[in-house]
């Protein structure tokens, strides 16, 4: 304490102030740096340096002073601490006994220390490695969970947990070599998540394949259905339209039926769901819809390929069912599967079937050669176009294909029904049908509305028609509803002008050329030909029903058909055809009435006695008139009755003026125009009778079969007058003989020899008369080759 | 090459069908155990050889495989000759290649022996959603023919070795009953060289009796 109090004593003696605030400073242990900073800073550290030596000279003076007045008891300290020294060196000794005492008992002590902390350090590192253990048990049990997730087949989960393990653990995983198996694995098992979801959705693909056909079939069938009640009610509605109904009630035929779902339609697509969603948790969506597109249109163009080794006909139904369940699938899924399937990609995979089925079709209609398979098609091709309608495709171009196709089935049709019109026509007997109950005339005469009265004839009745006629009428029924068949349903509406078409078509192509190739033929006789003629008539009359029956298959008010601009073409040439038969049927007539008129070889022209009763041949002739009549009154109409009567008539007359002029017969003698007369005088009796008595005389006032004889009558006359030189007469030949022709008349007269020569000649009384009449016929000769 | 190579029988054996239905996967599947994803066509033809064991002997199999369409088809003759065994390829994916099966079997018939093995296969039954032909028709026309018949994947490597194995198994099989004969008949032959083709003469009844054992699909 007194060294501080000289110390301070010295401080307060100092002379200079500033002097004093450095030692101040530096006394009080301040911090000198920043006075040390300035003045270096200022570039004038002179001053402070000085200063610094006189604090240094200062303390030193103060530590000179202190060891002068103290050197004493420095002494005596040495001493003390000399003193202290051999005290410490025991002390030293006393400690290393003591040290070697402490490590003889110490060192087990210190053994248990060495194993103490080696254990704490194994502590530790087993709590490390406990840590990381947990750690890496909490990756391996996720890696345990996702494997039983995948083994289990449950790839949602799984992928779950990968994404768990990628995203919060896999960083954190102490063990590298575990963790390096674990990024390894990962995309591995990525990959056969996929290919497992790949590898469902191929069995589903198959699944579904193997389901297509069924459900086609199912929808088809409920089309079917459908088109079946439509048709029901369609019946009703032609049944109505036939009755003149001016009105249908249609509200009583709308039922409307609520139908469970089918089995087959409740098909599952939770496979193609759950690989969607595992596909976008993979991010790899956009590659699942390539590849879900690409192998279904795959699957679609194997289901494309038709098989060579069934027909057509049989293997088409399924064919386009798998078709038709395959669409309806891809509609469900276009729907119902967040976005795997786009329009567009449907609207491909359509066209693509379009062209296909559609070019098929083509092929196979060409190849086909009956109606019956092109119909069955065609109706199954309907109900698929239907289905499929139903379900937005478009189905336009199957329609099309159709429509195509529609002249060729009407020719297949028309080949089949012209065979059987043919046979119909080649087993006919050309009879008279007898009808011997109601329900036949219902069948064979009302339902054709051939009937010549409205009022049920009794029975046994002989129709004006052969079997041959209700027979025609049935196929061309069966033509109709064939032809219909085909145009509806879905092939278009308003389809009535093209069965009309086909109709006509069929009628003229078919029936007016069969029967036209029948009256041509040369095979027919006479009554065969007449009855042709009535079942003509017949036909002709039944073109109004078949035009009726048409529409009414169309659904076509019956009023639209019945104006005449809708009559069928096929009327006129029926009437046509009509006529050529009566022209064959004249024909035949006539050649048979020549049979009969061998005039030239069996005619004594130079008889020696008239025969009041006529020459033989006119009784054959009058007998065969009269059965041709009656048999033309029963089945032909009037007008045709009577030009059968005026032809046979017209053609006798003309083959006794033919005779007359053959260059066969050289001579004849009065005896000989006597009995032609005789016969003419027959002949015109019997036509006047036949006139009367048939009806004729009621329609055709001023005519009769008699004119048709004219030019007989007056050749006959003319030969037989006793003055045959009035011919040349104008106003007596106008008057009796205008059908005479000259050169005609002559030609004969020169034949005309009567019997100057007979043995009783000269002494007969008609001697006197028949030279009169020698005479009058030579002037005429004369005057007639005069005038010639 | 193959001279030095060490074997007791060499067979010829012929892969034919239609284009595209894999026979060259088949054969380089079962050659050399690789796979071609890329649709290149065979040009004329190609052979790849391969030795498996038959029996306690050493069978080397010299595979020919050519192309299935027309215009390569100028070497047929050639192609066939020495020919002991046959498989006839078809995709089962494309019925057409199946109905072509038969004129193949025709043609074969046409250019080797009677006692030559046919084997059918259906190649790519792991498309198994786009499959064509069923096996049970598949079956049913081997039976008819009276051939073998497997279904393959030469991609998913699916019966391939069991198909060519097969083969050369029942060839191997009518070759020793027919040297068995021909030691009988004349033991001067008992010293039969190693490695030289064996042609065997005509024998209905052996190669029925081979063929009408059936089957052996899958």
């Amino acid at each position: 304490m007194d060294v501080k109090t000289k110390r301070r004593a010295h401080v307060e003696n100092g002379d200079e102030g500033e002097d004093l605030v450095l030692a101040t400073l530096v006394a009080n242990g301040d911090d000198i740096s920043p006075l040390v900073r300035h003045a270096f800073e200022m570039g004038r550290p002179e001053g402070l340096l000085r200063q610094l030596d006189f604090v240094v000279k200062k303390k030193e003076a103060e530590i000179e002073a202190m060891c002068k007045t103290h050197y004493e008891e420095f002494i005596l300290a040495v001493d003390e601490l000399r003193g202290v020294l051999v005290d410490a060196e025991e002390l030293k000794s006393e400690l290393q006994s003591d040290n070697f005492k402490l490590q003889q008992v110490g060192t087990t002590l210190l053994i248990k220390l060495e194993e103490l902390l080696e254990s704490y350090t194994i502590k530790k590192n087993v709590t490390e490695a406990i840590k990381m253990s947990k750690n890496c048990i909490k990756v391996l049990e996720l890696c345990v969970k996702c494997n039983n997730h995948i083994s289990e087949g449950q790839f949602y989960p799984a992928l779950k947990t990968v994404d768990l393990l990628e995203k919060c653990y896999i960083q954190n995983i102490p063990a590298r070599a575990l963790k390096k198996v674990i990024e390894k694995k990962i995309p591995s098992i990525k990959l056969h998540i996929e290919k497992k979801v790949c590898s469902q959705v191929n069995e589903w693909m198959v699944q579904i394949r193997s389901s297509c056909k069924k459900i086609g079939q199912t929808a088809i069938g409920r089309a079917a259905q459908v088109r079946q009640r439509d048709e029901e009610m369609l019946e009703r509605k032609r049944k109505a339209e036939g009755l003149n109904i001016s009105e249908v009630d249609d509200q009583a035929y709308n039922l409307v039926v609520e139908e469970d779902e089918d089995s087959a339609m409740k098909f599952d697509l939770t496979p193609l769901y759950r690989a969607c969603h595992i596909h976008s948790c993979l991010g790899i969506l956009e590659q699942f819809h390539d590849y879900y597109y690409k192998n279904r249109l795959l699957q679609l163009n194997s289901d494309l390929e038709i098989s060579s080794a069934q027909p057509f006909v049989e293997s088409h139904q399924t064919f386009l069912a798998q078709i038709a369940g395959y669409f309806i699938v891809e509609d469900k899924v276009l729907r119902t599967a967040g976005g795997l399937l786009v329009p567009d990609k449907v609207e491909t995979m359509w066209e693509t079937a379009l062209a296909k089925v559609t070019s098929m079709l083509d092929m196979q209609f060409s190849h086909m050669n009956s109606a019956t398979h092109l119909l069955l098609v065609k109706d199954y091709v309907t109900l698929l176009a239907s289905t499929l309608r139903q379900y937005g495709y478009d189905i336009g171009q199957l329609l099309d294909v159709l429509d195509n196709s529609r002249d060729k089935y009407h020719r297949l049709l028309l080949q089949e029904c012209q065979k059987q019109i043919v046979d119909v026509l080649g087993k006919d007997s050309y009879e008279q049908m007898v009808i011997k109950k109601d329900t036949d005339y219902e069948n064979n005469v009302l339902s054709f509305n051939i009937q010549t009265s409205d009022i049920m004839p009794a029975f046994p009745y002989v129709a004006p028609f052969s079997s041959m006629v209700p027979d025609a009428c049935r196929i061309v029924r069966s033509f109709i509803k064939g032809s219909v068949d085909y145009l509806s349903n879905g092939v278009r509406t308003g389809f009535f002008d093209f069965v009309r078409k086909y109709l006509d078509k069929f009628l003229i192509e078919v029936l007016n050329e069969t029967l036209l190739d029948t009256i041509n033929s040369g095979n027919i006789s006479v009554s065969q030909a007449m009855q042709l003629a009535a079942n003509i008539t017949v036909l002709e009359r039944a073109c109004d029903f078949f035009l009726r029956h048409a529409s009414q298959q169309c659904c076509i008010s019956v009023r639209s058909v019945e104006k005449p601009q809708a009559t069928l073409t096929a009327k006129v040439l029926l009437k046509t055809s009509r006529d050529a038969v009566y022209i064959t049927l004249l024909s035949l007539v006539n050649t048979k009435l020549d049979e009969y008129m061998n005039l030239v070889e069996s005619i004594n022209w130079t008889s020696e006695e008239a025969k009041p009763n006529g020459n033989d041949y006119i009784n054959e002739v009058i007998f065969y008139l009269d059965s041709l009549m009656s048999t033309a009154q029963q089945i032909l109409p009037l007008d045709a009755m009577y030009k059968v009567g005026t032809s046979a008539i017209e053609h006798i007359s003309n083959t006794i003026v033919a005779a007359f002029l053959s260059d066969n017969v050289k001579r004849f003698n009065a005896n000989a125009v006597m009995n032609f007369n005789n016969d003419l005088r027959m002949l015109e009796s019997f036509a006047d009778e036949k006139f009367h008595c048939s009806g004729l005389a009621e329609f055709y006032s001023g005519a009769s079969f008699k004119s048709c004889m004219i030019e007989a009558r007056q050749l006959m006359n003319l030969l037989s007058s006793s003055q045959p030189e009035n011919f040349m007469n104008p106003v007596i030949r106008e008057k009796n003989y205008y059908a005479l022709d000259y050169k005609m008349v002559g030609s004969i007269c020169d034949k005309f020899k009567d019997s100057p020569d007979g043995i009783f000649g000269s002494l007969s009384n008609k001697n006197t008369k028949q030279s009169a009449k020698k005479k009058s016929m030579d002037m005429l000769k004369k005057r007639l080759k005069d005038f010639n | 090459m193959g001279a030095d190579e060490d074997y007791d029988y060499l067979f010829k054996l012929v892969l034919i069908g239609d284009s595209g239905v894999g026979k060259s996967n088949l054969l380089s599947r079962f050659t050399r155990n690789e796979f071609s994803l890329e649709t290149k066509s065979t040009i004329g033809v190609e052979f790849a050889t391969r030795s498996v064991p038959v029996d306690s002997k050493l069978v080397k199999a010299q595979i020919w495989d050519t192309a299935g369409q027309e215009r390569y088809r100028a070497i047929t003759s050639a192609y066939y000759r020495g020919a002991v065994g046959a498989l006839v390829v078809y995709d089962v994916t494309r019925h057409v290649t199946f109905e072509n099966v038969e004129r193949w079997l025709k043609e074969l018939r046409d250019h080797t022996e009677a006692y030559v093995v046919v084997m059918l296969v259906g190649n790519k039954a792991d498309l198994r959603h786009l499959r064509a032909v069923s096996t049970e028709e598949a079956t049913e026309f081997a039976e008819k023919e009276s051939i073998y018949f497997m279904e393959t994947s030469a991609l998913e490597s699916l019966n391939v070795d069991n198909a060519f194995i097969e083969v050369l198994t029942q060839i191997y099989n009518v070759v020793s009953r027919k040297t068995l004969e021909t030691v009988d008949d004349d033991p001067s032959t008992k010293a039969l060289p190693k490695g030289e083709t064996i042609v065997i003469g005509t024998k209905d009844d052996d190669v029925s009796a081979v063929k009408k054992s059936g089957c052996c699909s899958t």
